[in-house]
């Protein structure tokens, strides 16, 4: 295999690991966003909000998030 | 005044030493000589280099951290680079400051200022992803990604892509810069193809390796400058494209020149030799 085939093919390797790796910045700003959309639809508590990326034994990463609604939102209504 | 939209776009590679000063100082040339008031602004503070590849160093008096300290007016900062008529402008970066001397709502002003004088604000990024290059993109609409073809530089690259996407930066055009045709042919260098694939941005254009773009520099005369040098109308069809007078390129690029051309571009490159 001549080199120019060999740079693309790392290429393709190193690029493909570190896109899967998200920045402490982007998971900040993803955590902002998700507040936000949330906030359109309930009252929720922006700055209560946690995610958390957990390795899942068998399954890979798992993704979670916990976000309080203010007292003001009523349960019942959303059952 | 400015024509109109006015738009701010920075230059940008991650990677340092990939030709991004030399670039931009040749895209603003052809963006001046096309018609377009263009300004150049140097936000590596600390390393002042836009001036030198200009060749006009020993006419900045102040620079940018003077405006932003209020030591000087931006009109007192602006210099004209007479060989482009009155079309082009640069504003010089700091040699003896930080980046951190710079704040973003300062810059910010700047940038908002020179959008009622200026069609192109060129903003020429330091190296690097911290504090100088965020807030160097942070006023942009558009940014321009320099790359050659090589490994490193790739994936940098695609690290300042995903950072400007986060930006929100809509429009993000790629640059290859040191292209080597005959190498390429030879498979022995990744081709434009396989790095717009790769990167999954547009092609702005390609820039082939040329020793005549060391020696424009050496002289401080862009070859933007020079309409009979071979390597003149890859910047011109660059600025074109990028002022929307011209389609992008194809994005498989380096065949859609004829041969003819980069026999050309190969040719001069023996000869300066």
């Amino acid at each position: 295999m001549k080199t120019g085939n060999k740079a693309k093919n790392r290429l393709q390797q190193i690029l493909e690991k570190d896109r899967s790796v998200l920045s402490p910045g982007s998971f900040r700003i993803l955590k902002k966003e998700l507040g936000s959309i949330i906030s359109k639809y309930l009252d929720v508590d922006k700055r209560k909000i946690k995610l958390i990326i957990e390795e899942n034994s068998n399954e890979g990463y798992h993704l979670s998030a916990d976000l309080p609604l203010k007292p003001s939102v009523k349960a019942e209504e959303y059952e | 005044m400015s024509l109109g939209m006015s738009e701010a776009i920075v230059f940008t590679s991650g990677k340092g030493g990939v030709g991004k000063t030399t670039l931009l100082a040749n895209i603003g040339v052809a963006l001046a000589n096309l018609g377009f008031k263009t300004v150049l602004l140097d936000a590596d503070i600390g390393l002042r280099n836009l001036d030198i590849v200009l060749g006009i160093e020993n006419k900045i008096r102040f620079n940018v951290v003077d405006i932003a300290h209020g030591i000087c007016t931006i009109e007192q900062a602006l210099v004209k680079d007479h060989r482009s008529g009155n079309n082009l402008s640069i504003i010089a970066a700091s040699q003896s400051h930080l980046k951190e001397d710079l704040s973003k709502d300062a810059f910010r002003q700047i940038i908002l200022q020179l959008k009622n004088t200026f069609d192109y604000i060129l903003i020429d990024c330091p190296a690097g992803i911290e504090y100088g290059f965020k807030n160097a993109i942070r006023s942009a609409d558009r940014a321009i990604v320099i790359v050659n073809p090589e490994v490193s530089s790739i994936r940098d690259a695609d690290r300042v892509i995903g950072i400007l996407e986060l930006e929100k930066i809509k429009k993000i055009q790629l640059i290859v810069n040191r292209y080597q045709h005959d190498l390429s042919q030879k498979m022995d260098m990744i081709s434009v193809k396989d790095i717009v694939e790769l990167l999954g941005i547009k092609l702005l254009g390609v820039i082939p390796e040329d020793i005549s773009i060391l020696l424009s520099s050496n002289e401080g005369k862009p070859i933007s400058y020079h309409n009979k040098h071979p390597m003149y109308q890859f910047f011109y069809d660059i600025a074109k494209s990028l002022a929307g007078q011209k389609d992008l390129p194809a994005q498989d690029f380096a065949k859609s020149k004829t041969e003819s051309l980069w026999k050309k571009v190969k040719r001069s490159f023996t000869m300066n030799r």
